[in-house]
C-alpha cells in the first residue's frame, strides 16, 4: 500500500517579509523627524532674523539720536561760543560707531545702505567738524554761514532716508520671513496631523490584523482540538491496539485499547522498540526495509496469526495491519493490533463441536449400518424381498448421513488449513484402478458398466493417494449415480509433457450450463442431484484436494450429452523429474505464494481468453492472491482497459475477433509503462519473450502450477509498470 | 468347533457391542468376548487364564478411555504379543497416525462395515510386525 494522503505542511511565516515592514516604519519616521527637524531649524532662523531687525531698528533708532544728540551740542557751540556744549559731542560720536559696528554686524546694508550710512555719517560729522575749525579760524559768522548753507540740512537728510531705506528693506524682510514662517507652520500642523492620523490607522489596523490573527489561530485551535477529540475517540474507541511507529521503529504513540490488548499503560511503550510487543520486522538493517517498505509501499500490509509478548510476558495470537502515515519527519507505520485469542477460542469450540458432532453421529450411525448390513447379509436369515428392499433403503440413507457427516469433517479441516496434504512418489493409473474396484459394486447394482480407458502402465505423480482416491471416488460415484441404468461410466487418462488429465464421464443428462460456473461450490447441485444421494459437498472438497496439488479441475460436457470432469496434476514421466519434484518439495517451493490480500487490495490480472472455464480455475487458484478479471476478446479488453488497471495480462492468441498479439502495443498501464503479460495459448505463437512479454506459455503443455508459479513470480518481481 | 482366534471387546455403547460381536461372530473361527468398560476388561483378564489374541477397544469410553487402557494392557505381563486394535468414530483417515504412534497395530473407523469386520480384524492381528 502507498502512503494514504500525501501530506502538504502549509508554509511557514516569511521572517524577510516581516523585517522588511518593521525597518520600513522606522526608516519613514526617521525621515519625517528629520524633515520636521528641518522645519523647526528654518523657523528658529526665521526668529532669529525678526529679533536681529529688531535690534538693527534700535541701534538704527540710536545713532540717528546720537546723531542729532551731536548735531544740537554743534549747534548750540557754534551759536553760544560756549564749550559745555560739546560735552555730548565725542561720547555721541562713539555711540554713533559703536552703533555702526553693531549695524554691520547685524547684516544690516547688505545691499550697499550701510556703507553708505557709514558715509553719509562720516560726510555728516566732517561738515560738523568744519562748520567748528571755521568758528575757530574765521570766526561765529563763517561758522554760522557754512551751518545755514543747508549741506548739513542734506546730509541729515540723506542719512535719515538710507535708514529708512534699511527699515524698509528689514520691514520687507520681516514680512517675507513671517510670511514663510506661517506657511511652514501650516505645513507643519498638516504633516503632523497627517502622521497622527496614519499611525492612528495603522495602529487601528495593526490592532485588527492582530485580533484577525489571534480569532484565525483560535479557530485553528479549535478545529485541531476538534480533530484530536475526534481521532482521540476514534482510536481510543476501537478495540485493536493501535501503535505509531517513527522510521526507526520506536513506538511513538498507542491508543487506549493497547492497555487492554498489551497490559502496558501508553507511556510505559512511548520510545520502545516496537520489537518489544511484535516481532513484524525481524532481521538487521534499517525498519523500513526490515518491514518491506520501499518506494512509499509496503509489500505486506496483513500479517495474520503473529504472536504478540503483554507486559506479564504471555503470548497472545495476534492480526497485524499496516498502515503509513507521511508526516514532516518521515514515513511513520501505523499498526493495528488485534487480539484473536477470542476467535482461536470461538475456532477451537467450533473445531471441538464438529468433532463431537461427527462423533455423536457416527457412534448412532455405527449400530444402524451395522444391523443393516447384519441383516442383508443374512444374520437373522433369509429376509423376504420387500424386507430387503426397505434395509436397502435404509442402508442407503444411513450410510448418506454417514458420508455428509465426513465431508462437513473435512470441509471444515480444509478450511482452517488443518487438512495437510501429504505428498508422497504414487502411480496415478494405480489409484484410478483401484478407485474404479471400489465403485464396482454400486455400479454393478445399476447395471453400469466401468470402462477404464487407460493406455499408460504407471503414471507417476507427488499426491496425497489418499486424498486422491476421494476425488477420483467421488467424481465415480458422481458419474454412476447420474447415469441412467445400462449405461457407461467412462475413467480417462491422457498424458500430455508433463501434464495428466483424467476425465470422468457418464452418459447421464449432464450438468446444465447454468450450473457449471457453481457446481463445486459448497451445497451446490444439479437439480436432479438432491434425490440421487448427493450431500452437495463432494465436489467442493474435490476441487480443494486438487487445487492443493496444484491442479485444475473443471466440468465440460461428454461428447455423448452427458457429464465430463476432468482435472489435471503435474505428471513425472521418469524417476529423475519425480525425485527433483520430490526433493523441491523438501526443499519448499520455489515461488511461494503472494501475500493474502484483501479483495479491493489484491493485484489485479486481466485475462484475455474466450474460455470461460479456463478462466474460472485460474482465478479460483489465484483466490486470495488476485483478482483475475476476463476480457474474451480484443474488443472486451479494450474496454476492460477503460477502467481497470491490472499488474498482469495473461494473452491468449487465438481470440474470437483476431489474433491476441495485435493488443500488445496497447496494453499500457496508467502510467504509460507496458504491463507485464503472459502469452497463454492452445497454439504456438511464435512471440519471443522481449519486452512486456515476460513468458509464453502453451495452455497444452502448461500446467496450472507452472502458470501461477510464473504469476507469482512476475507479480512478486514487482515489475515496473 | 474349534476357535484359532480370541478377541477381548471393548465397547461402552451396548448397541455398537451388540452389533460388532454379530459381525465378528459371523467368522466362526473367532471367539469374541464384549465387555462394557475399560475396568471390566481388566477385571476379567485379572480373574480369568484366558488371555486373548486380539484387543479391539472404543476410544471415547467413560471412565477409562481406549488410550488409558491400551497403556495398562500394555503394562501387564502376558499381553506383549496381544494385537492391539481401536475403533473409533472420531478419526477420520489422516487421524490413524495418532493411534499408531500410541503403539496401536491397527485402527478400524466407525462406522464398520459388519460383513467386512471379521476379515479387518484378521488382517490386522496376521499383519507382521516388529514387536
Amino acid at each position: 500500500m502507498s502512503v494514504a494522503a500525501g501530506f502538504r505542511a502549509p508554509r511557514p511565516p516569511s521572517l524577510a517579509r516581516y523585517l522588511l515592514l518593521g525597518l520600513l516604519i522606522p526608516v519613514v519616521l526617521i525621515a519625517l523627524g528629520r524633515w520636521l527637524d528641518g522645519e523647526y531649524d528654518r523657523m528658529r532662523q526665521t526668529g532669529s532674523l525678526v529679533e536681529q531687525i529688531t535690534v538693527r531698528r534700535a541701534h538704527a533708532l540710536d545713532l540717528l539720536a546720537s546723531l542729532r544728540k551731536a548735531e544740537t551740542a554743534q549747534r548750540g557751540f557754534i551759536i553760544t561760543r560756549d564749550a559745555g556744549f560739546l560735552k555730548s559731542y565725542d561720547p555721541s560720536r562713539r555711540e554713533i560707531e559703536q552703533d555702526l559696528v553693531a549695524l554691520a554686524r547685524s547684516g544690516a546694508g547688505r545691499d550697499g545702505h550701510l556703507r553708505l550710512l557709514d558715509k553719509l555719517v562720516m560726510a555728516k560729522f566732517s561738515e560738523m567738524d568744519e562748520a567748528m575749525r571755521r568758528l575757530r579760524l574765521q570766526g561765529q559768522a563763517a561758522a554760522i554761514a557754512r551751518v545755514t548753507d543747508g549741506e548739513g540740512q542734506r546730509l541729515m537728510d540723506r542719512i535719515e532716508a538710507e535708514m529708512q531705506a534699511i527699515i524698509v528693506a528689514d520691514a520687507a524682510r520681516v514680512a517675507r520671513g513671517t510670511e514663510a514662517f506661517w506657511s511652514r507652520t501650516e505645513r507643519s500642523r498638516r504633516v503632523v496631523w497627517l502622521l497622527v492620523t496614519l499611525i492612528g490607522g495603522l495602529s487601528l489596523a495593526g490592532t485588527v490584523a492582530i485580533w484577525i490573527t489571534r480569532r484565525e489561530r483560535w479557530r485553528v485551535m479549535v478545529a485541531e482540538a476538534d480533530a484530536s477529540a475526534r481521532n482521540q475517540a476514534t482510536l481510543d474507541s476501537t478495540s485493536d491496539a493501535i501503535v505509531i511507529l517513527n522510521p526507526s521503529g520506536t513506538i511513538e504513540s498507542v491508543n487506549a485499547a493497547a492497555r487492554r490488548v498489551l497490559g502496558y499503560e501508553p507511556e510505559e511503550l512511548s520510545r520502545r522498540d516496537i520489537s518489544v510487543v511484535l516481532d513484524i520486522a525481524e532481521g538487521d538493517g534499517c525498519f523500513h526495509n526490515r518491514i518491506g517498505l520501499s518506494e512509499g509501499r509496503l509489500q505486506t500490509t496483513l500479517f495474520l496469526d503473529r504472536s504478540a509478548r503483554t507486559k506479564d510476558g504471555r503470548m497472545i495470537p495476534v492480526d497485524v495491519a499496516l498502515g503509513l502515515m507521511e508526516v514532516p519527519d518521515g514515513i511513520h507505520v501505523v499498526a493495528s493490533i488485534r487480539d484473536i485469542s477470542h476467535r482461536r477460542e470461538i475456532e477451537r469450540i467450533k473445531d471441538d463441536f464438529i468433532a463431537t458432532v461427527s462423533h455423536e453421529l457416527r457412534t448412532p450411525l455405527t449400530s444402524v449400518v451395522g444391523s443393516l448390513g447384519l441383516l442383508r447379509g443374512g444374520a437373522a436369515g433369509e429376509l423376504p424381498q420387500t424386507a430387503n428392499q426397505l434395509v436397502d433403503i435404509a442402508e442407503n440413507n444411513a450410510r448418506r448421513l454417514i458420508r455428509l457427516t465426513n465431508d462437513i469433517l473435512d470441509l471444515e479441516k480444509f478450511g482452517s488449513g488443518q487438512l495437510a496434504i501429504d505428498l508422497a512418489p504414487t502411480d496415478l493409473v494405480g489409484i484410478l484402478r483401484q478407485a474404479a474396484l471400489e465403485s464396482e459394486v454400486p455400479a454393478h447394482a445399476k447395471g453400469i458398466r466401468l470402462s477404464l480407458q487407460i493406455a499408460q502402465e504407471s503414471c507417476a505423480i507427488l499426491a496425497d493417494r489418499q486424498r486422491l482416491l476421494q476425488v477420483a471416488a467421488n467424481l465415480l460415484s458422481n458419474a454412476v449415480r447420474h447415469s441412467p441404468k445400462g449405461s457407461t461410466v467412462t475413467i480417462g487418462l491422457t498424458v500430455e509433457t508433463g501434464v495428466s488429465t483424467v476425465r470422468i464421464s457418464d452418459e447421464g443428462p449432464g450438468v446444465p450450463e447454468a450450473y457449471r460456473a457453481h457446481i463445486f461450490d459448497r451445497f451446490v447441485q444439479a437439480p436432479a442431484d438432491g434425490q440421487a444421494g448427493g450431500t452437495g459437498l463432494g465436489l467442493a472438497i474435490a476441487r480443494e484436494i486438487v487445487l492443493r496439488h496444484g491442479g485444475a479441475i473443471w466440468v465440460e460436457a461428454a461428447p455423448g450429452g452427458g457429464a465430463c470432469f476432468a482435472f489435471t496434476l503435474a505428471c513425472h514421466d521418469d524417476d529423475a523429474t519425480l525425485s527433483d519434484a520430490t526433493s523441491q518439495l523438501v526443499r519448499g517451493s520455489p515461488t511461494p505464494p503472494l501475500p493474502l490480500c484483501e479483495h479491493s487490495a489484491c493485484p489485479t490480472i486481466l485475462m484475455i481468453d474466450d474460455d470461460e472455464d479456463l478462466f474460472k480455475v485460474v482465478a479460483a487458484s489465484l483466490a486470495g492472491e488476485a483478482r483475475v478479471v476476463r476480457a474474451n476478446g480484443i474488443a472486451s479488453a479494450q474496454a476492460v482497459l477503460e477502467w481497470e488497471a491490472p499488474a498482469l495480462v495473461l494473452l491468449d492468441i487465438g481470440l474470437p475477433d483476431g489474433a491476441g498479439t495485435t493488443l500488445l502495443p496497447s496494453l499500457v498501464g496508467r502510467d504509460g509503462q507496458p504491463v507485464p503479460t503472459i502469452i497463454f495459448s492452445a497454439q504456438d505463437s511464435g512471440v519471443e519473450i522481449s519486452g512486456p512479454v515476460k513468458a509464453v506459455l502453451v495452455k497444452s503443455r502448461s500446467s496450472l502450477p507452472m502458470l501461477r508459479d510464473c504469476i507469482r513470480e512476475i507479480l512478486s518481481r514487482g515489475e515496473p509498470r | 468347533m474349534t476357535h484359532d482366534l480370541r478377541i477381548l471387546y471393548v465397547d461402552d455403547d451396548d448397541d455398537i457391542r451388540i452389533v460388532a460381536t454379530m459381525a465378528l461372530q459371523l467368522d466362526p473361527g473367532l471367539e469374541v468376548r464384549a465387555v462394557s468398560s475399560g475396568q471390566a476388561a481388566l477385571a476379567a483378564l485379572d480373574q480369568d487364564a484366558w488371555r486373548p489374541d486380539v484387543i479391539l477397544m472404543d476410544v471415547m469410553m467413560p471412565g477409562m478411555n481406549g488410550f488409558a487402557l491400551h497403556d495398562a494392557l500394555r503394562s501387564r505381563e502376558g499381553l506383549g504379543q496381544t494385537t492391539r486394535i481401536f475403533m473409533t468414530a472420531r478419526a477420520s483417515r489422516s487421524g490413524f497416525e495418532e493411534y499408531v504412534a500410541n503403539g496401536a497395530h491397527g485402527v478400524i473407523l466407525k462406522p464398520f462395515d459388519p460383513l467386512k469386520l471379521a476379515s479387518e480384524v484378521r488382517a490386522i492381528a496376521n499383519r507382521p510386525r516388529l514387536d
